[in-house]
């Protein structure tokens, strides 16, 4: 899981009708959540400001992230008391771990699919990656979906393996001859 | 400092006002571009091995019970 600290509470510049400038930037290129959710990842926006101010403004600006109230010391403990960040984490059974922080400028280029993965403990979970020996790991392309189409089809359609296999055979062989 | 009219003047260029970079044929363009790739693939993969390093972070226990509220409620 990965809870970024948006800045939206009194005293923040836009208030109570705008989120702070820099973490609106940010929000609006939040990528649709469907993809980092089928890799068991999900992407959290947390602030200070009641629910239904958040509703409201989410409603205003488009927003579909899932976007939570802080009530305690989240904000002081994760390093995003007084600056933006991206905090990850991840559960195993009760346990939860903090696995990486992002923050500066490295919140600029969050907001990719592959942002958010990459910045996650297990990654994208993809085969070619580098990861210690166990971690979860499945075919690049092949657990790609369309973002209405990931519930109804859990596994792979066998048609968009095949299509997927011809596609990396057919840029195996450009390669292979610019080698040659 | 030369005026945008006199550099204008000496590059033959169109009226950006900057000092924009060499005009080039399309196979001296396309030669630059392949110099670049080399730099950009070695970025990229730069990128792959941090992240590969960031998989190896320790993890640090979350001991606190954090309350947050959402749509439905506290969570």
């Amino acid at each position: 899981m990965i809870v970024y600290r948006a800045f939206f509470e009194p005293g923040v510049f836009g208030w109570p009708e705008h989120a702070c400038r820099g973490c609106s930037l940010g929000a609006d290129q939040v990528t649709r959540l469907a993809h980092v959710n089928a890799r068991d990842t999900t992407l959290a926006y947390a602030s200070r400001a009641p629910q239904k101010d958040i509703e409201r403004l989410k409603a205003r600006m488009g927003w579909k992230m899932p976007w939570y109230t802080m009530t305690d010391s989240f904000d002081t403990d994760f390093g995003v008391d007084e600056y933006h960040g991206h905090n990850a984490f991840i559960r195993d059974g009760d346990k939860v771990f903090r696995t990486y922080f992002i923050n500066w400028r490295g919140d600029e280029a969050m907001g990719t699919t592959w942002s958010y993965l990459d910045m996650t403990a297990l990654g994208r979970q993809e085969e070619w990656e580098d990861s210690p020996e166990g971690y979860p790991q499945t075919p690049p392309y092949k657990w790609w979906n369309w973002h209405d189409n990931y519930d109804a089809e859990a596994s792979p359609d066998p048609k968009w393996v095949e299509v997927s296999d011809a596609g990396e055979a057919t840029f195996q062989r450009k390669r292979d001859a610019a080698k040659a | 400092m030369a005026t945008s009219k006199e550099r204008d003047k000496e590059h033959g260029k169109g009226h950006l006002g900057m000092n924009t970079p060499p005009i080039v044929s399309p196979e001296a363009w396309e030669a630059a571009r392949q110099q670049m790739l080399v730099k950009e693939k070695a970025h990229m993969r730069a990128g792959d091995a941090l992240a590969a390093e960031r998989r190896r972070m320790p993890w640090m226990a979350v001991e606190k019970k954090y309350q947050f509220e959402g749509p439905e409620g506290k969570v």
